[in-house]
Parts: C-alpha cells; structure tokens; sequence
C-alpha cells in the first residue's frame, strides 16, 4: 500500500495499531480484565452498578480524550481506552440488563444496527473500513465507535447464547473459539476479506474473552476455577501493563498509514 | 456479497458441528430433565443469618448480613442463571423484595419477615414462581 504522505512531506502514521498475534493476545485479555474488573467493582466494592458506571464512563471520556490527542499509535493510550471500553461496555449492557430488564435478545439486536449503521455511515464518509489507515480525527471516531458497539454486541451477544443455550464456561469459550479459528482459516486460505475477518473476530473475542474470565474467577462449585474477581484482575492488569511497556520501548505495532 | 455469505459460512459449520457435538454428548448421558440450580445451600445458610436477625428484632444488622447474600447472588448469577433462568428469575424476584423490604427508610418488621421467608422457600425450591 502507498504510504500517505503530508503536504509538508511527513510520513502519516496509523492511530491504532498492527494487526499482529500479539494485538489479539492483548485484545483478549482486555476483554476478560474488563469482566472481571466490572464485576468487582459493582460487586466488591458495593458501589452498585449505577454508580460504577457513571464514574467508569467519565474516566473513559478522559481516555479517550487522551487518545484522539494522540497522532501515532501509543500503546499506553490505546490499550487503556480498550480496557476501559470493556469495562464500560460491559457495565452497560449489566445495567441494562439488571437494571432495565431490556431482554438480551433485544439488546443483541439493538447493537448489531448500531454497529451496522456505524459501519455504512463509515464508508459513506471515508470510502474505506481499513483499519490500517485511521490517520484523522473523523476515521478516528468512527474506529472507536465501532469498537464500543462490538463490546457492547459482543457482551450481549455472548450473553444470550450463553443463557438460552445453558453452556457452562469452558463449552461456551469452546464454541466462541470455534468461529473465531474459523473465520481465520477463512482468511487465510479462503480469501475471506481482511476487514470484514477482522471485525466479525473482534466481536467474538469479546464473549471469548468473557468466558475465560468467568472460567478463571468464579467459584469452583459454579463451574469456575475460583480465582476470584480480585486475583483474575490483578493478574491481567499486570500481564497487560507489562506487554503494554515492552512494545512502548520496542515500538512494536506501529504502522505507517495504508493507502485508502 | 459473497464476502458475506462465506461470513455466515464459516460461522455456521463450527456452530453446526458443536451443537451436533453437544446434542449428541448429551443424548448418550441421560441427565435429568429437570435442571435445577444446583447446591444453593450457602445461599440458604446467609438468608437463615439475616431471618434470625429480623426475628431478634435487628433489622439494621439484618439489612448488613443480606449484603453478604447480594454479594454472593450477583456473583453466582453468571454461573446460576444459565442453568435454568425462569428459577433463577423466581429466586431474583424474590431477592429484589426482600432487598428493598429491608432497606426501607422505616422497614416493617412484619413485611421484612414476609419477604425472607418468601426468598427462603424459592431458595429451597425455585420451581415455583415468586407468591
């Protein structure tokens, strides 16, 4: 791909970053930090899921203020929105849920439009979905809305299979992990189209993730392994923090910006 | 468009092939057709603590002691839930009133009494909906 070049002869440098092994080692245990994390901070610390949100989602504004100031991919930044996304994300959809009452198939239906919407109104603007070439504010906004719908369908989609199809932890991360190494044998060997691949397996990586979460930090007579949320957390903060670190120094996962 | 439909392909075989799995496996154990919610008894044991308080009058330590059970339900809800969720709804429902009986400003002793030993019977038995 040509790489975008500025009027002032700059090299363009994506926001976001490469899309490598390590990028969805990360991403997966964002995603179950983020379950766990939800978790103990409506449960644990008995602030109640109302309240947990409304503060989660301010530090997230923060964040992704933070971000959007951001003209390469910084991976202290980036990872942080992630985590934070799934954080919220999920405590949205509890809040909908618990609070609410809003039937999970509803909410699934519900963000898939958004997401879908998301997507046309995407195109319709920047004429490309690539994921290599998020260099304005404008694909920015679109890139990160569509990060939190798939949160937000990823939980919720998660969720319902879960429920109505009454799958235990470990069958349920199978299943997820089925369709994920599918769609990426579809993308290496069947020509599936890289963004779409991408994306679908962004989605699922959620409910994956959330699965390996509860399989860690429930308690052993529920199915889990019985870590708690406090531990699961901790260990998953701390694995990210220090990946998160290590490609800051190595500058791993930068990418110049693709043509599109 | 045929980006899509290879999409949804490659979706549906795996969940094709686990759901095939899964009835198959579950065919050859004839499990019970009734699935309950499997041992509630610490549950059971919390809600027990907190009856025994309101019995004694403290309902301010009863409404302390029922947090322990929110605590625990919540954390059990993703494990519980799938199980059955009509008897996880039944014990739910049953928990939100007996919640919010204790957390009145004035809580009535009478009502609290009501409510715990309406959580306590779907505790023990979540089959039948909440009276």
């Amino acid at each position: 791909m040509p790489t975008i070049v500025t009027p002032d002869d700059r090299p363009r440098y994506n926001r976001v970053p490469k899309v490598t092994a390590d990028f969805w080692l990360i991403k997966l245990m964002a995603v179950t930090m983020g379950e766990t994390a939800a978790d103990y901070l409506s449960v644990q610390m008995g602030l109640g899921l109302t309240t947990t949100s409304l503060v989660m989602s301010a530090i997230l504004a923060a964040a992704l203020v933070w971000q959007f100031l951001q003209t390469r991919y910084v991976p202290a930044s980036y990872w942080l929105a992630v985590v934070l996304i799934s954080i919220v994300g999920t405590l949205i959809t509890d809040n909908l849920v618990d609070n609410f009452h809003v039937p999970l198939v509803v909410t699934t239906v519900a963000f898939a439009i958004a997401l879908a919407v998301t997507f046309l109104l995407w195109f319709l603007s920047e004429r490309t979905l690539s994921i290599h070439s998020i260099f304005t504010t404008r694909r920015g906004a679109f890139y990160w809305l569509a990060i939190l719908f798939t949160f937000a369908l990823g939980t919720a989609a998660g969720d319902l299979v879960s429920e109505k199809f009454a799958l235990g932890y470990l069958a349920a991360g199978i299943l997820f992990g089925m369709v994920i190494v599918s769609l990426s044998l579809g993308y290496f060997f069947l020509k599936l189209d890289g963004i779409l691949a991408f994306w679908l397996i962004y989605i699922l990586t959620r409910p994956l993730g959330a699965s390996f979460g509860d399989l860690l930090s429930q308690p052993t007579q529920y199915g889990g392994l019985g870590l708690g949320t406090v531990i699961t957390s901790a260990i998953f903060l701390v694995t990210i923090v220090a990946i998160v670190i290590y490609m800051s120094l190595r500058h791993e996962g930068e990418e110049l910006a693709g043509g599109g | 468009m045929k980006q899509i439909l290879l999409a949804i392909l490659l979706i549906a075989v795996p969940v094709a092939a686990f759901t095939g799995f899964q009835v198959y496996a579950t065919s050859k154990n004839t499990a019970p057709a009734a699935a309950g919610l499997g041992d509630l008894s610490s549950l059971k044991i919390i809600i027990a603590d907190v009856q025994a308080l309101a019995a004694k009058g403290d309902l301010a330590g009863a409404a302390k002691r029922v947090t322990d059970f929110e605590s625990a339900w919540d954390q059990g809800e993703p494990a519980i839930r799938p199980l059955n969720p009509t008897f996880w709804g039944n014990i739910d429902g049953a928990s939100d009133a007996a919640l919010k009986a204790l957390r009145e400003p004035t809580p009535s002793a009478a009502k609290v009494e009501k409510n715990l030993s309406s959580l306590m019977a779907e505790l023990t038995d979540p089959s039948k909906p909440a009276s």
